[in-house]
């Protein structure tokens, strides 16, 4: 029995780990090869503290939190600003010192660790044999996968898996990519720290075996067995690991010491041939037991045909209105109201005021004094040759780029300098070309993750209000549902957006950007990469968009799509914005001509 | 030795029905069109119409996802780049079109990587310098370093290295000034008319295009809406509805 | 802390970094050019790094061959292991990874790191260190420095492969056609080379290299499963500080971390050496942070699935 128990306390010590493990790499997207070495830093500490202090279990616990949490904030703040080539660096070099200094440093017991861990108790009760170990095992556990769960399977967890999938992107709807990496790391760093703590109590010493980069790799692959972004899986990848020792020991009845050299042999195997042929691993992401054994004896997801264009919404369903909304909005018209064509003509507003925008990149001009407007309800065209410069006026205003100087002002406010970010929630997103949609989520996740003003998007309220989390979760689902109608996406609502025809991926995006509510919408080649069919149903929702009273300004080659949406064209030519007005104006101009089609 | 355009009937590549795009993203919906010996073909058209897309899809930088492609009259709709330059294709990209990090002569060098005899190279070689006289002088120069004329002329030394038959060229006068894109477009004439070599050139610059080529095909958003002689394009008064 | 500022310390300690620092190069070139021109992060270089220095041993122990012929064995062992795994492993996973490339590339690196480590335990009976026989190690004075014939021997070994290899890319034709490939994927495409087999010489140079540099370190003290793993760090580490540099800059970087890191003990106990490197780094990373971003579009380029092996 109690061998029993000992297997079991270790499970559920590297469910621990794999769980919080997972909830960086498998949910956000954040390589870290140094899981043991945080439990390394729990660890320790409270081998430390007991031995020199003989402090309680308790206190132990939540110091070593708090220094493996405050590891993993000085890791995370240098090496979350990079790509994963240097995270992978990083963390691995913080592996490495960790396992070196331990090894080498007396006040930590050098190669023999700090030994005799023994003699501890929690409220009276002794925690010496493994099964009277076993209750705080499983409720520090469960509370940490319970964390874990929480933090990843939530409207949070829905932006963690939307960096994952595409950061540019996620900052483009609004969200603040730094600051959720570098809490997932503190905290996911601070959760290892406990799970060291556990496993320094139950081998009775903190040694640099413990928390070796052997370690390290063992929970990786306990997390990539398990599947990545998947929380149950993490369950399962961390019993099957974990057994391999006494399977090698008492199934194949190899020694001891064998017994550990296979199993990590072993798992290292299964870690290439997981990677060859199915690295999602054993369970797919965002699916529960249930669904799970579902999907697999019912139909394969949705996969559409590509010929298929979606019966739109369009102009038989009104868009979703505005939540709050900053000043007078137009009152949404009902769709069978003539919709009286727009032109320059009428004295609307400027919403975007963009003053003498720069840009040089090394000896480059791409954008040069461009100054211009958007009016309210109105569609813009920037159109010109390759190169003029009309992609980098989109990362400007939105402060993907800094300019080098230029003022750009949004209902009065300027944005110049302000974080893409920040401009998304004062109200001006964009689309990118390239769609950059969620692949792995499904469509309605792609939407939801777009709409502003979500509680369960801040970590606080996320814990402890949950029924205002869960009402505002809700609403949110809601109105991302509204959105997928108006673009005729509602049927496609759960399936992932990856397995899309590219063109329906276009309408997902579109929905997307749109649930960001904001008033200015720059779409970045709207028409492009697709067939007329679906050019078609695009051109008539952005139509849709005018009477909501949204601002829209697109870049386009296609000059027949600019010709039916644009209220007003702006030329561009290397940089600069050389003339504007009607299509019919634009063209009839000589000079645009020879510029455009070179001369003779 | 120069071969003069008397074989112009024949085609060297046909292109009929291709499909093609970039993993799930379709941007051609179906092209046909050929190129024939010693011809100058223009395939004019917006940006995002597709046209880069074909060029790279015939090279075998990218699959086909239908269509053939027949060159030389052996089908090479799968067929690798490797196979195809072997067979004298030859392509510039539209950017990044040199190696930036190796010099002018290693740019060159490369072009002829499959050229076995060294004195072939070395007399191609100095028939480019011949052409290009400012190449001869930066021979040791990172090519990365030049201005973007310099490494445009570079780049049609290094496909020329490789004596083609058939030259692919995307939007050469992007980014150039009038005059050198007067000379790059001269010397493009010049190989079609003194080596009978065939090149299919995309530009949106029709002006230019129309100098030399000898027909043309307008393609938008993945399809092909038009097909006419140079002669013909030219007398049009403008081009605003074929973009 | 002990601070020992003479002149014979000092020299020593020059000396001393002189020696790591020439390892450290030979790292760096040989994990860099992978690196750079694949773009696989190649953790197993660590696997590599341990096999060719225990079949270098045993090639020594049973067939009693001299040091030099054990270097070349043990080499091409590691070259022929390194071009298998590009072959069998990365370049299946890379083909169906697609966007996911890096972190699933860096995973089965991983693996095969990790099962080969343990298979060499096993093979060669678990935790023994292995001797390099036919090595006779006699100390030289010079003043009062000290070193080895070996520590001459390596430094020798290690800057005249660096030279050849900086020579070849530069001057031959195949050299040529790596540095292509290294500069402009889509180009190299252009002119008809095939980037598969360019990645597969480059792994059979970088695995050559990473050989030697496995067989010197087991020579010096001894072989054991694990050696890989500091080594691979210092590779990564002056890879990544290099950059895109050409072979010299990078075999430059490296001799520079070897006398910092040598020179600290100068300030610091020599057990956290390794520390100070840890804290270049972060440095490094913290205050320029521009260097990385031609890392990251070299990195991607290689990705892309028209390039991509």
């Amino acid at each position: 029995m109690e061998l029993t128990f000992t297997y079991i306390d270790e499970i559920l010590i590297f469910v621990g780990f794999a769980a919080s493990l997972n909830l960086l790499m498998g949910y956000t997207g954040q390589v870290s090869v140094a899981p043991a070495a945080f439990g390394a830093l729990g660890g320790y500490a409270m081998g430390y503290l007991w031995i020199h202090q003989h402090m309680p279990i308790i206190w132990d616990l939540l110091i070593a939190l708090g220094v493996a949490g405050v590891g993993g904030l000085l890791v995370g703040i240098p090496a979350l600003r990079l790509t994963t080539e240097w995270l992978i660096l990083l963390t691995l070099a913080f592996q490495t010192i960790v396992t070196a200094l331990l090894d080498t440093m007396n006040a930590f017991g050098g190669t023999y660790g700090l030994e005799d861990i023994t003699g501890l108790s929690i409220f009276g009760h002794k925690l010496d044999t493994a099964t009277q170990q076993f209750p705080l095992i499983i409720v520090v556990a469960a509370i940490i996968v319970a964390i874990c769960w929480r933090l990843g399977e939530s409207p949070y967890g829905r932006v963690l898996r939307a960096i994952r999938e595409d950061e540019t992107a996620t900052r483009a709807v609004g969200k603040n990519i730094f600051a959720y990496k570098l809490l997932i790391f503190t905290v996911t760093s601070a959760l290892a720290g406990v799970a060291g703590v556990l496993l320094v109590m139950q081998s009775s010493v903190a040694s640099p075996p413990l928390f070796s980069f052997d370690q390290s790799t063992a929970i990786i692959a306990m997390v990539i067995l398990g599947g990545m972004g998947n929380l149950l899986g993490s369950v399962v990848g961390a019993t099957v690991i974990t057994l391999t020792t006494p399977f090698f020991q008492y199934a194949v009845k190899l020694s001891a010491e064998y017994s550990s050299l296979w199993r990590l042999v072993g798992y290292g195997l299964l870690l290439v041939l997981i990677m060859i042929f199915r690295s999602q691993g054993l369970v797919p992401e965002g699916v529960g037991p249930i669904r799970f054994l579902r999907r697999r004896v019912g139909s394969r997801g949705a996969a559409v045909s590509e010929g298929v264009v979606p019966a739109v919404a369009g102009p038989g369903v009104m868009p979703p209105q505005a939540i709050g909304g900053n000043g007078a909005r137009p009152q949404l018209r009902l769709a069978s109201e003539a919709i009286v064509p727009r032109t320059r003509a009428d004295s609307e507003e400027a919403v975007l005021t963009v003053t003498d925008l720069s840009k040089r990149f090394g000896g480059i001009v791409a954008v040069d004094g461009v100054s211009f407007e958007l009016r309210r309800g109105t569609i813009t065209a920037l159109v010109g040759p390759n190169g003029a410069g009309k992609t980098s006026v989109f990362n400007l205003l939105t402060g993907a780029i800094r300019a080098d100087r230029g003022s750009v002002v949004l209902n009065g406010t300027e944005v110049m300098g302000m974080l893409p970010n920040q401009v998304a929630s004062r109200g001006m997103v964009r689309s990118f070309q390239d769609v950059r949609v969620f692949p792995r989520l499904s469509c309605l996740s792609n939407v939801a993750v777009a709409v502003n003003q979500q509680a369960g998007e801040h970590a606080i309220p996320l814990f402890f209000r949950p029924v205002h989390v869960a009402s505002s979760e809700r609403a949110t689902r809601e109105r991302a549902m509204r959105w997928l109608e108006f673009v005729g996406m509602a049927s496609m609502a759960d399936v992932p957006v990856g397995s899309l025809a590219f063109g329906q991926q276009k309408l997902v995006a579109l929905a997307r950007v749109l649930a960001t509510d904001a008033e200015v919408l720059l779409l970045d080649e709207p028409a492009s990469g697709i067939d007329h069919q679906w050019v078609e149903v695009m051109l008539g929702l952005i139509e849709a968009l005018r009477p909501e009273g949204r601002t829209v300004c697109i870049v386009e080659h296609n000059l027949a799509v600019v010709g039916r949406l644009a209220d007003h064209i702006y030329f561009m030519e290397l940089g600069r914005i050389t003339a504007e007005g009607s299509l019919d104006e634009l063209t009839g101009d000589r000079r645009l001509a020879e510029a455009y089609f070179g001369t003779a | 030795m120069p071969v003069n355009g008397q074989h112009k009937g024949e085609a060297l590549l046909e292109v009929h029905g291709l499909r093609a795009g970039y993993g799930r993203k379709e941007v051609v919906f179906g092209v046909d069109f050929h190129v024939g010996e010693g011809e100058i073909v223009t395939v004019l058209g917006h940006n995002g119409a597709g046209k880069t897309t074909t060029l790279k899809t015939i090279f075998g930088m990218l699959p086909a996802h239908g269509g053939r492609i027949v060159y030389r009259d052996q089908d090479v709709t799968h067929a690798s780049c490797r196979h195809n330059v072997l067979q004298g294709m030859s392509l510039i990209p539209s950017e990044r079109f040199v190696f930036p990090d190796l010099t002018v002569l290693d740019n060159l060098r490369l072009g002829a990587l499959h050229v076995k005899s060294a004195d072939l190279r070395a007399e191609r070689l100095a028939r480019i310098h011949e052409m290009f006289p400012i190449l001869s002088g930066r021979s040791d120069q990172a090519a990365g370093t030049m201005s973007g004329g310099e490494q445009r002329m570079l780049s049609l030394g290094v496909a020329m290295m490789a004596n083609p038959k058939l030259l692919m060229l995307d939007e050469p006068s992007l980014g150039l000034a009038p005059s050198l894109v007067q000379l790059i477009f001269d010397a493009i004439r010049g190989l079609a008319d003194d080596q009978g070599v065939s090149v299919l050139l995309l530009e949106q610059n029709v002006g230019q295009a129309l100098r030399i080529t000898d027909r043309v095909y307008v393609m938008r958003s993945g399809r092909m809406i038009l097909e006419e002689t140079a002669e013909q394009m030219s007398s049009r008064h403008q081009y605003w509805d074929l973009f | 802390m002990h601070v020992d500022l003479s002149l014979r310390n000092f020299l020593q300690l020059l000396v001393n970094g002189l020696i790591t620092g020439s390892t450290f190069a030979l790292l760096g070139v040989s994990f860099g050019l992978i690196l750079n021109v694949t773009g696989r992060f190649h953790f197993a270089y660590a696997f590599t790094y341990a096999l060719s220095a225990y079949i270098a041993a045993e090639v020594g122990l049973s067939l009693h061959a001299s040091f030099s012929v054990a270097i070349i064995i043990g080499a091409l062992a590691g070259m022929v292991v390194g071009v298998l795994m590009e072959l069998m492993v990365y370049r299946p996973v890379a083909k169906r990874a697609g966007v996911y490339a890096l972190l699933t590339i860096f995973v089965s690196s991983l693996g095969m790191a990790i099962a080969g480590e343990n298979l060499l335990s096993i093979i060669f009976h678990t935790a023994a260190s292995y001797s390099i026989s036919g090595v006779s190690i006699s100390g030289i004075s010079i003043g009062q420095i000290d070193f080895t014939n070996l520590d001459v021997q390596q430094v020798a070994v290690f800057w005249a492969l660096i030279v050849v290899l900086a020579i070849v890319l530069r001057r031959s034709m195949f050299g040529r056609m790596i540095r292509a490939v290294r500069s402009n994927p889509e180009m190299s495409l252009a002119v008809g080379i095939n980037p598969r087999t360019i990645f597969l010489a480059v792994f059979a140079i970088g695995s050559v290299l990473a050989g030697v540099a496995g067989v010197f370190d087991a020579a010096q003290t001894a072989a054991t499963p694990s050696m890989g793993y500091n080594p691979i760090f210092y590779a990564f580490t002056v890879a990544f500080l290099a950059g895109s540099r050409p072979t010299i800059g990078v075999a430059l970087i490296g001799l520079g971390v070897g006398l910092v890191q040598s020179l600290s003990s100068l300030f610091f106990q020599s057990q956290y050496q390794d520390l100070v490197v840890f804290v270049i780094l972060f440095a490094y990373v913290a205050l320029r942070p521009v260097r990385v971003r031609t890392l990251m579009t070299r990195m991607t380029q290689r990705l892309n699935p028209a390039t991509a092996g």
